[in-house]
């Protein structure tokens, strides 16, 4: 309590210092004058009387100096002190420190790097100003806006600024012979300026402009060799200008290391636009809503849409900070994942903490002399302990910085990486502030959990007389086993948590797509809009790849389709009526539109029916192939074929086919409805197409080919053509991600629990080196010995192992929601596994000490005496 | 001039000194070496040089607070008034020093 009302009046001191000075001096020139009156009362001349007050007085900087004392900070002083004695210490024992050293900055090293992925997913902003202000405006459930619509929005100012966002844009950018699909947004041209997005090199894209182009940093160095400024770039075979580079740690609206490389303006009237909004400020995202109430009502009056009302449904959500996380469900997945890492790395610093703290004890064993010293000559328990906690917070600083390091590296790498993604993904991680903050946080945290149970020991050994030093050093290695098998059951979670994640990478790498992987080939082209502005255009270029491909030699199908399966997907939730049954059936579909052949390229058996042919593509009856699950949603056992089904009030579709069921989105999924109808001109225009090609034999050697016969038949459409099984990255990437960084963890938590094993092992033999040459001399066998020394680690091990299996009973528990179906967090065989990798460990940590105690001399052994 | 003792002879004895003399209402620093020397009649003389690192300290517990006013004569002064953390320590350690004193006189009396 005193000690809180001592900071409280400190601190309060701190703020008014210089005033504090000046009263000082005030006061002691009112004492001196107080003298001098009674002086004068008493007789002396005023002159005389003001010396003899001031002599009297003594030194007033002295005592001046003295009164600030009072208020110092006197425990800063202490740390400060603390530290220098702690690095001559440290100094004295490098190998020690070294080690510590070690185990710190690996615990913090990769903890801080979760937590460096973590804040640049959850907590970054994009590079806007005052990203606070700015929501995403989501009208009548569509996520995008004609311009008209858009600018009615606009000039109805109710927000401060309004702009629209295409993350969608893509263009074909032409460079020497080849020509490369390139990610862009589409911006309108008050983007830069209302949002206030920072430039790096150049300008922003400006009012009226048309044909300019900011391209991202990566972009300008890498392709275009930091090209000056003004240069022309040929894009979707328009010239548009270079005006601007955007700063390398550009993020955009949509945030999640979406990096497109470039930001063009909206083309034309037709585009349709994502629209972003500025709040005025002080105006929260519902008061918004709430605003843009009769704005939607007048915007349905002036543009009627059949099918939904603006109205209705108005959405507004902040792009910055937590709350982004809160208003999408989807998001809250990340949370959890990260929230598990931080978990996981949080035992990993724990096993660290506990490395450090057993040979911190061991230290404090071999310094008994040195302490009991030192609490002779006066030094209270309460400063020893401080003073054996400045040793392990300076560990722990030396730790973080060389984490820090570590996290640098870490990163870097990561930033280098391009995930899997069907957009272009990139981690920006940098280190900012908060990293700093945390780093600090934790290597404070790390220094108390390692450093203060040893402390506390090995202090209150020194309260005891001197002379009982070697009896007492039994408590102290009682407490080290304590320690590793504490660390041994950490490591155990460690390893169950990465054991489960990377034997889910396993099963589903294993897991069947349910269509072929090996002979498929993937090939993507995107046209030009502006050279193909009807369907009908399209799809005859459609008819003219498919004819060309199918003509190839070595090539056994080809088929067109707009949606890949496990790449991409198109749903529909809806009511489906049928022929068959009276209620309708509420269900997510996957679609797609296809061509002929599709079934076969894919390699998906056709249960029932028929395939579509050419014909149905030119628009005759209105057919539909559907999958097992939908038709046994829809018709249960009874044929589905013959039958017609329709979506909400769209016409029916007569079922032609039936195929076997396969996965759509993800590869966990179970018996997702789908429904294949065939691609027709009236289903809109497109410009990204997507064909499939089944090689005769291994489809590497296709590759070459597909790409030049595409290109030759539109030279100005940009082609991307891999194989099927290189294709599913993205499916696999949420299993990758969690198997290798966990995989990582568990190696490193491993690592560290074997070196504490070993640790203590050897310290004991060392420790018992005369009992084990008594006991030699007595004749004991080196069978006994060996037990005796192996005895010892299986106790730890065992006991480590039992607590650390039950723990993760509970600790895997929330785990299963990133498994792919039918993996068990319980699995029996992954926990055997972990404790038979443990065994195995534990093993080679014994087998030098065993050794040792094998070899060790009787006779010298005998003579430590 | 009579001998006069230093208040610090017997550690913590200067606390207890001014913390008592500030029970009858607030002084100024002056004032409370003054009332020492007049009460202890010239046997304990508190040093400047003791006396106002000791008010400090005495702030930075806050067993005091101070205040600046006016003196009967009229003179601007830095006044320091107990309050209840400070009455509680002088009680305390009154009470201690009572103790003290009677153990030393024990010794004096029956060794």
């Amino acid at each position: 309590m005193s000690l809180l009302a001592e900071l409280r009046s400190k601190l309060a001191h701190l703020l008014k210092r210089s005033s504090f000075d000046d009263s000082l001096d005030q006061e002691i020139r009112s004492h001196i004058e107080f003298r001098t009156d009674e002086l004068v009362a008493g007789g002396m001349g005023r002159l005389e009387a003001a010396r003899v007050a001031r002599r009297e007085f003594g030194s007033t900087t002295r005592i001046a100096e003295e009164s600030r004392e009072a208020w110092r900070w006197n425990w800063m002083e202490d740390l400060g002190r603390d530290l220098s004695y702690a690095t001559r210490a440290l100094s004295r024992d490098r190998r020690f420190a070294f080690t510590a050293i070690i185990s710190f900055a690996l615990g913090i090293g990769v903890n801080t790097t979760i937590f460096s992925l973590a804040s640049s997913f959850l907590l970054s902003e994009p590079s806007v100003a005052n990203p606070g202000e700015v929501v995403h405006v989501q009208l009548g459930g569509r996520g995008q806006m004609a311009m008209q619509e858009f600018r009615f929005l606009q000039d109805s100012r109710v927000f401060t600024s309004l702009v629209g966002f295409d993350e969608n844009g893509e263009v074909n950018w032409r460079s020497g012979d080849s020509t490369r699909r390139l990610f862009a947004v589409r911006v309108t041209d008050n983007f830069f300026a209302d949002m206030r997005v920072p430039i790096g090199t150049g300008r922003p894209i400006q009012k009226g402009e048309r044909n300019v182009v900011v391209v991202s940093d990566r972009f300008w160095r890498n392709q275009l060799s930091t090209g000056p400024m003004g240069q022309a770039i040929v894009l979707d075979g328009a010239s548009y200008s270079v005006v601007g580079v955007l700063p390398p740690n550009h993020r955009t609206l949509i945030g999640l290391g979406f990096a497109p490389e470039l930001y063009i303006p909206v083309s034309s009237d037709s585009a349709r636009v994502s629209l972003y909004g500025r709040m005025p400020s002080g105006v929260k995202a519902s008061q918004m809503a709430q605003r843009l109430v009769p704005v939607c009502a007048q915007l349905d009056r002036v543009f009627p849409h059949p099918d939904a009302k603006y109205a209705q449904m108005i959405k507004v959500d902040p792009v910055a900070g937590v709350e982004r996380f809160l208003s999408k469900r989807s998001m809250l997945l990340f949370i959890q994942f990260f929230a598990l890492l931080m978990i996981v790395v949080g035992l990993l610093l724990a096993i660290a903490c506990t490395n450090v703290a057993s040979l911190l004890l061991a230290r404090a064993a071999a310094r008994t002399r040195e302490l009991g010293v030192r609490v002779s000559l006066g030094a209270t328990r309460g400063r020893l302990i401080r003073q054996l906690l400045a040793e392990s917070l300076l560990l722990s600083l030396a730790g973080a910085a060389a984490g820090l390091a570590i996290n640098m590296m870490a990163t870097h790498a990561l930033n280098g990486l391009l995930l899997p993604m069907p957009v272009p993904i990139r981690l920006a991680l940098q280190p900012d502030w908060r990293l700093l903050a945390y780093a600090i946080a934790i290597a404070i945290a790390s220094a108390v959990m390692a450093g203060l149970l040893p402390a506390l020991t090995s202090t209150r050994r020194t309260n005891a007389s001197l002379k009982q030093e070697e009896h007492q050093v039994g408590g102290s290695a009682r407490m080290r086993k304590g320690l590793v098998t504490a660390q041994v059951a950490v490591s155990v979670i460690v390893l169950v948590t990465a054991a489960l994640f990377v034997k889910n990478l396993m099963s589903s790498t294993a897991m069947n797509p349910g269509f072929d992987l090996q002979r498929t080939t993937w090939a993507h082209m995107r046209l030009v809009p502006d050279r193909y502005p009807t369907a009908q255009q399209t799809f005859a270029t459609v008819d003219r790849v498919l004819e060309r491909v199918r003509a190839l030699p070595g090539v056994e199908a080809a088929a067109y389709t707009n949606v890949v399966p496990l790449n991409d997907s198109s749903n529909n939730t809806g009511p489906i009526t049928s022929d068959a049954r009276k209620e309708p059936v509420v269900l997510r579909v996957q679609t797609f539109l296809i061509s002929e052949d599709f079934f076969k390229t894919m390699g998906i058996a056709l249960l029932a029916g028929r395939d579509f042919t050419e014909n149905d593509r030119r628009g005759g009856a209105e057919t539909a192939i559907i999958n097992q699950a939908l038709a046994k949603a829809m018709y249960g056992a009874a044929p589905a074929v013959g039958r017609t089904l329709r979506f909400g009030d769209s016409s029916p579709l007569l079922v032609v086919g039936v195929v076997a069921d396969s996965k759509y989105v993800t590869l966990g999924e179970e018996e997702v409805a789908a429904i294949y109808e065939p691609q027709l001109d009236q289903h809109g225009n497109r410009a990204n197409l997507s064909f499939l090609v089944r090689a005769s034999a291994s489809p590497s050697a296709l590759t070459q080919t597909l790409n030049h016969e595409l290109l030759a038949l539109e030279p100005t459409s940009a082609v991307e053509i891999k194989p099927m099984n290189q294709a599913l990255g993205f499916a696999l990437l949420p299993s990758r991600a969690g198997a290798g960084l966990l995989g990582v963890i568990g190696v490193l938590g491993l690592s560290l629990a074997a070196i504490g094993l070993f640790g203590v092992l050897s310290y004991s033999v060392s420790r018992r080196a005369r009992e084990i040459g008594l006991r030699m001399a007595l004749g004991a066998s080196p069978k006994s010995i060996l037990r005796l020394v192996l005895g010892e680690g299986a106790t730890i091990i065992g006991a480590g192992l039992a607590v650390g299996m039950i723990a993760s009973l509970f600790v895997t528990r929330p785990l299963a929601m990133f498994l792919v179906a039918g993996l068990n967090p319980f699995d029996p065989l992954t926990y055997m596994i972990v404790a038979l990798v443990m065994i195995i460990v534990g093993c080679f940590a014994s087998i030098k000490p065993a050794i040792r105690a094998l070899r060790s001399d009787p006779a010298v052994a005998l003579r430590l005496e | 001039m009579p001998a006069t003792l230093q208040p610090e002879f017997l550690p913590g004895t200067l606390h207890l000194l001014i913390l008592r003399s500030l029970l009858a209402g607030p002084l100024h620093g002056y004032a409370i070496a003054k009332r020492i020397k007049d009460v202890s009649k010239s046997a304990l003389a508190v040093e400047e040089g003791s006396l106002y690192p000791a008010l400090n300290r005495m702030l930075v517990k806050n067993w005091l607070v101070a205040e600046w006013g006016t003196s009967e004569n009229n003179r601007k002064a830095r006044f320091y008034r107990l309050t209840p953390e400070g009455a509680a320590q002088l009680e305390r350690e009154a009470a201690e020093f009572d103790r003290l004193v009677s153990a030393i006189q024990l010794v004096l009396r029956e060794a």
